[in-house]
């Protein structure tokens, strides 16, 4: 999902004279700058997009695996950079990597630091988005060949400034500065519509588990009534019946979770995952839910069937 | 011994379908003895059993087993009572008949805590000798005629050894032959040493007792 990096202060800056634009937010308003490069990427498919040291300052880049670009350390002739999870099978965390393009051309050597959590990162087009295909990369130094194909966008993280929308309402209006609000609204709508039948299926799955596992627990129990009552006749004590057919129960209900476990797994690697609803911790969730209702159900049953005298149902069937 | 005083149970307290099943019952149980407790439908022996069993607890009055007061006792000391002193049999056998007969036996046993897994089955063994169904260990209970899940249903009830052995019309269900069978069993077991009631509408199985009791209307009349 997204982080909320209070997108309503950042401004994308579209200006036809880009110097100049710039020099006025640095001295003027006072503002950094936060320039983005775009360029071709080792093929058609993944784009690297170069963070200036403001960029990364005022954007939080959320990690999977390893660690974030370190603005303070030197990493020599490489380019510290973060990819994403498709990338993240073909190159290693921790590691030096020559990225050429598809015609074999050398972009530079890339010093993997980490993966990119969720895939989301922040694009000056249209603020954050999911990019399996990415990479994002600090050069300072310059090391990174810019081809043909590249491009540079501006924008501003304006929280600093008090008023700011209202202050510079002019350079809104002409579209100078363009707010990512209108952006990240639309993408959250979007995300909404695509995430909510998922969430619907979901809940509704769980629902169904749970009321299943109810019906199951209280048919059974009224089908092994004889038993309690010949058992309980025998010296058992009802809660030592009720942890039997607990045990007995989440036996069978865990049965199918260590099925669905490689199921699961299998799936995180698709486009389904990127949900994020396929995670252990739904799953872990669910599958708590489920045990909870199996459980409740289970001791609320026995209760009554102890409330109207065991001994007699053995007597009555 | 066994010693009830002044007993008095009631169902349905407090509502206009109030039941006394028993008013002011006081009777005294010799250890060894067998006894028969003989009444018509509704005067209130079932009742007597179940209290006698530890399967219920009397309103008012004392129930007094080898010294202990049972009224006093809590529920899960009340299980252990029945499952290591007392015994049932039931009219309808009370087996889970599509199980084994070796695996119905194990029920008061594996609820035992002093009872290895180990002894389980050398401990129905000598219970199938007993009641005389050694060779029929493995077998279903289904697969029995009446008496030999009657004689399983005793098997059941002495495997863990008790004191007392419950009987809620143990013939009820069976022919004469039978019938006479299942009480020269209990006979047996009276001999080697078990407290051994029997409730019974039967006045002929009645009289093969040591001692009979009448019961009617809740009152022991003779």
């Amino acid at each position: 999902m997204y982080i909320d990096n209070d997108m309503q202060n950042f401004y994308y800056v579209r200006s036809e004279n880009t110097e100049e634009t710039i020099s006025f937010i640095e001295n003027e308003i006072g503002l950094p700058v936060m320039s983005f490069g775009y360029t071709s990427g080792p093929d058609t498919d993944t784009s690297i997009i170069l963070y200036s040291k403001s960029a990364l300052e005022n954007i939080q880049i959320l990690t999977s695996k390893g660690e974030n670009i370190d603005l303070d350390k030197d990493y020599g002739d490489q380019v510290p950079c973060l990819i994403t999870s498709k990338l993240a099978k073909r190159y290693n965390v921790g590691e030096s990597q020559e990225i050429k393009t598809e015609d074999g051309e050398g972009i530079g050597d890339f010093y993997i630091c980490g993966v990119i959590k969720n895939d989301c990162l922040f694009s000056p087009n249209y603020g954050f988005d999911y990019d399996t295909d990415c990479i994002i990369a600090y050069d300072p130094n310059g090391l990174i060949e810019k081809n043909a194909n590249y491009m540079e966008f501006y924008a501003i993280n304006a929280s600093g400034v008090d008023d700011f929308s209202e202050t510079y309402s002019e350079y809104i209006s002409s579209n100078a500065f363009q707010s990512f609000e209108y952006y990240y609204k639309a993408r959250n709508e979007l995300e909404r519509d695509i995430i909510m039948p998922y969430i619907m299926l979901t809940i509704t799955f769980i629902a169904l588990s749970i009321t299943g596992l109810i019906s199951y627990t209280v048919l059974s129990l009224e089908s092994a009534k004889r038993l309690i009552g010949i058992q309980y006749l025998c010296g058992a004590k009802l809660w030592q019946l009720l942890f039997v057919f607990l045990i007995k129960n989440v036996v069978i209900c865990i049965l199918p979770m260590i099925i669905s476990v490689p199921v699961i797994n299998a799936m995180r690697g698709s486009d389904l995952s990127q949900t994020t609803l396929i995670s252990w911790r739904g799953y872990l969730v669910a599958s708590a839910l489920c045990f909870l209702g199996l459980i409740i159900s289970s001791v609320l049953h026995m209760i009554r069937i102890n409330r109207h005298r065991v001994i007699e149902t053995l007597k009555s069937l | 011994m066994i010693e009830l005083k002044s007993i008095t149970k009631s169902y349905y307290k407090g509502t206009s379908a109030q039941i006394v099943a028993l008013r002011n019952v006081s009777l005294k149980i010799d250890d060894g003895e067998m006894l028969a407790i003989i009444g018509t439908s509704g005067s209130g022996k079932t009742t007597l059993l179940n209290i006698l069993g530890c399967l219920d607890l009397p309103d008012s009055g004392e129930y007094l087993l080898d010294g202990d007061l049972v009224n006093k006792l809590s529920k899960n000391r009340l299980c252990q009572i029945r499952n290591e002193r007392i015994g049932f049999v039931l009219q309808d056998f009370g087996l889970m008949l599509d199980r084994s007969i070796y695996k119905n036996l194990s029920y008061p046993m594996i609820f035992n805590s002093s009872i290895k897994s180990n002894e389980i089955k050398e401990r129905s063994k000598r219970a199938l000798e007993a009641v005389g169904l050694s060779s029929r260990v493995n077998s279903r209970c289904v697969e029995l005629s009446g008496g030999q899940k009657q004689r399983v249903a005793i098997a059941r009830a002495i495997v863990n050894e008790p004191s007392m052995i419950l009987a809620d019309e143990p013939t009820g269900a069976l022919d004469t032959k039978t019938s006479a069978e299942i009480m020269e069993l209990f006979k047996t077991l009276n001999k080697q040493g078990s407290t051994v009631i029997i409730v019974t509408h039967d006045p002929k199985v009645a009289e093969q007792c040591d001692r009979v009791i009448e019961i009617s209307d809740g009152e022991i009349v003779a």
